[in-house]
């Protein structure tokens, strides 16, 4: 499937960092996004899940850093966030195929694996949860 | 106040997993906008994006009045200002959800 892509960049600076903010072209409903339009055997591909799945794995910074500086959790939420980063990213892998839905799949599984895997609270593993489906929706802004 | 999470509450309100779906991904999007770096276009296309069933065109910064305007419009309904003191006291967008209510 080769889906075309027209962007159009923006920079801005955040904090030391600086971040371009991409524009995307409207997609017909037909092919809405699905991050890099790659279909695979297993499904199609979603580089924005790997993207959030690598950097939790290599401790979370880059997503906890956005996070927080986007203000969509607190101080609490990323602390615990860091200490089961690893936990999470490899439990990501899975939904590297799911495509534009891996999003909401994320959303709806995560608390339940977190409740059977760790001992945080379920308002702190839904906070995570939302946080890691927020990251994947902007992986696009998040991993330049 | 009881020990559900925000979207339990909201599902015991009748609302779907896609409509808390949908609430989440304009609190968590429309936070943003405080940064400066994202600008409600942004918003608008990161949104309809991901929920083209739904209606969902922002004209500037959220507002509070503009918040229930959405959900209006999508006929969701749930009580605001209770569902942002949730997420404030659950610990989603905390500052977002201040300003939020500031002049509710």
């Amino acid at each position: 499937m080769g889906t075309t892509k027209a962007h159009a960049s923006t920079s801005a600076t955040m904090d030391n960092v600086n971040v371009s903010v991409q524009s995307k072209n409207v997609y017909p409903l037909s092919s809405r996004p699905n991050n890099d339009g790659l279909v695979t055997p297993m499904g199609v591909k979603s580089t924005a899940v790997i993207k959030v799945a690598n950097a939790l794995r290599a401790g979370g910074d880059v997503v906890i850093d956005a996070a927080k500086h986007f203000k969509v959790i607190d101080g609490s939420t990323a602390r615990t966030l860091k200490r089961n980063s690893k936990k999470i990213g490899n439990w990501l892998k899975k939904f590297e195929n799911a495509g534009d839905t891996a999003a909401a799949q994320v959303r709806e599984q995560l608390p339940v694996f977190l409740k059977e895997n760790t001992k945080m609270s379920k308002g702190t593993a839904e906070n995570i949860s939302i946080a890691v489906s927020w990251a994947i929706k902007w992986a696009d802004v998040i991993f330049l | 106040m009881d020990n559900l999470t925000v979207s339990e509450w909201m599902k015991e309100n009748g609302l779907t997993d896609d409509e808390v779906d949908f609430i989440e991904t304009i609190l968590t999007s429309t936070a943003m906008q405080e940064s400066g770096i994202i600008n409600y276009k942004e918003i608008n296309r990161k949104i309809n994006t991901y929920f083209p069933e739904k209606r969902f065109y922002l004209t500037g910064k959220i507002n509070f009045e503009k918040f229930l305007n959405i959900l209006k419009e999508n006929e969701i309904f749930i009580d605001l200002k209770e569902l942002l003191n949730r997420y404030h006291s659950q610990g989603t967008c905390k500052e977002h959800c201040e300003k939020l209510l500031e002049r509710v």
